[in-house]
């Protein structure tokens, strides 16, 4: 072997050549024969094959690693990308829950599937000037009724009055001549008769306050005969003979005494002007449901506050209960359920 | 995709993976691989097919999903025989002596070059980068001087010879014997 052979088996780069496939043919099969049968050489040409195939490996290895870190991070971007999308979409069902429940359920005060009733309106002739006067005020105590809720109770003990709607004491249910004359006359002169609740009284039972009109049954100096009361029948509110004679003779068992209602009264002019009666024989009452009494607030400028304070509260029954004053009595057709939260004290 | 590979775009490695992932998973987990070897096996066919085509050994005779699954399959293969002792896929096990010394040179080339793969990792840089980049990536010494900063193909030169030496040292030092049989 000459010495132009010998260097390039020695000359690493001409041995890189050859592992890279660089040298010519005629170079490549003149290195091959040098090595051909020389151990050393042979041993050489390998060493520079596994140094080679090493540094190969590396590089994949390293190459492996960046493509496991790509990897790695689009799938964190997914996974990023999917809660974010999942949080957005958790947070837009929610905004669709909130809306419904605002809508649907949280204000149902203001009920559509049932008839609001309407507000009747009795202006007396002769209080139209108070009418006019208090009428800013009259406003600001005109409002829908407030939901059922423990916050609406809280809000019905200001001094702002709720408007309940009542078809029960709307002046155009009057009884019939056939029930008025059908109706048993007492000694007293009084005559019972029913009335039947509306879906408007459920509104108002709903509300946590409701107007009645007050028929004035009994006056300590005078009574009040049958045809005079029918005359006041147009709030359609019960009244039995029996229980409203003075001294009745009725069975106790039928008149309970009622200690959780609170007696209060007000001028009429701070009455709304919806709710002004021409009839003098009644009395425009605001009936408010606490959480354990009733607080019943008399707009008569004939009850003194003194009378007020001498009030006893009877029921008679489930839903009447009578106001009895030193001056006179009055009685009341209640919500279902009304007069039993007064009997809870 | 192979001008991407060939102008050195590194998120076609990525896209690779995940189109051939279905086929090459079913291919190794039919074969008594497991997830991981799955894995494995598609990464290193995917930087198989990149570095055949970045040192322009590559000829598309067919579709590149149908190459990587070729490639998978001898990775898998090679794989699966040092793990297991086994012989290939359904191959009856009619091993000659000389297949099963091949099998055996195998394993033990796939050790060496663990090696030298770890002692390039003590070696560090500037020799680290370069030697992959000439021997692995097949840069010209051109290349690699402006890839690096060298002043000339001569510096690279000479750097590589001097890296070289370091590297066979440090094999020496480990007690790896290199050009010689066990």
């Amino acid at each position: 072997m000459n010495e132009e052979q010998k260097k390039w088996t020695d000359d690493s780069e001409m041995m890189d050549r050859y592992l890279r496939g660089e040298l010519s043919d005629e170079e490549r099969v003149r290195l091959e024969q040098e090595i051909e049968g020389d151990a050393e050489r042979t041993a050489a040409l390998r060493t520079e094959m596994e140094i080679t195939a090493g540094i190969r490996r590396h590089g994949r290895e390293q190459m492996k690693a960046g493509l496991r870190t790509a990897l790695r991070k689009d799938r964190q971007a997914q996974f990023l990308s999917f809660n974010y999308i999942g949080l957005a979409a958790a947070v837009v069902i929610v905004l669709i829950g909130v809306g419904v429940y605002k809508y649907f359920f949280n204000d149902y005060a203001r009920p559509t599937s049932f008839p609001h009733p309407k507000v009747y309106v009795t202006v007396p002739d002769d209080t139209s000037d108070t009418a006019e006067a208090t009428a800013d005020t009259v406003q600001e105590q005109v409002k829908e009724p407030s939901p059922p809720s423990p916050a609406a109770d809280a809000m019905a003990m200001k001094k702002e009055r709720k408007t309940a709607e009542v078809a029960a004491n709307n002046a155009d249910h009057v009884p019939s001549e056939a029930t008025m004359s059908a109706a048993p006359a007492t000694a007293s002169g009084y005559v019972a008769k029913t009335v039947e609740s509306t879906a408007a009284m459920s509104v108002a039972d709903a509300s946590g306050s409701v107007w009645l009109v007050g028929n004035v049954v009994m006056v300590r100096s005078e009574r009040v005969d049958a045809s005079e009361l029918s005359k006041r029948s147009a709030s359609g509110v019960s009244a039995s003979s029996e229980e409203f004679a003075a001294g009745s003779s009725a069975p106790a068992k039928r008149k309970i005494a009622l200690a959780a209602v609170e007696v209060r009264r007000r001028p009429v002019k701070e009455l709304p002007a919806a709710r002004r009666s021409k009839d003098a024989g009644t009395i425009e009452t605001l009936v408010e449901r606490k959480d354990d009494h009733l607080i019943v607030t008399l707009y008569n400028d004939d009850v003194r506050d003194g009378d007020v304070k001498e009030a006893v509260v009877l029921s008679l029954g489930e839903d009447s209960l009578v106001v009895s004053l030193p001056s006179r009595s009055i009685g009341y057709r209640l919500p279902a359920g009304w007069v039993e939260q007064a009997r809870t004290r | 995709m192979l001008d991407r590979i060939r102008e050195g775009d590194e998120q076609v490695l990525a896209e690779l993976y995940r189109s051939n992932k279905r086929s090459i998973a079913s291919l190794v987990l039919r074969n008594g691989g497991d997830e991981s070897d799955a894995d494995d096996v598609l990464q290193e066919s995917v930087v198989i097919l990149w570095e055949r085509v970045r040192t322009g050994r590559f000829e598309q005779t067919a579709k590149l999903s149908t190459f990587l699954f070729a490639v998978a399959k001898n990775v898998w293969s090679r794989k699966r025989m040092r793990k297991h002792r086994e012989p290939a896929f359904d191959e009856p096990d009619t091993l000659s002596d000389d297949a099963h010394s091949s099998v055996l040179d195998g394993m033990i080339d796939d050790e060496r070059s663990y090696h030298i793969s770890r002692a390039l990792d003590r070696l560090g840089d500037p020799c680290r980068t370069l030697l992959v980049l000439y021997y692995w990536e097949e840069r010209s010494q051109e290349e690699i001087a402006d890839t690096m900063g060298f002043a000339n193909a001569a510096t690279v030169k000479s750097k590589k010879y001097t890296c070289k030496k370091m590297l066979e040292k440090i094999l020496q030092d480990d007690g790896l014997r290199t050009g010689t049989e066990w």
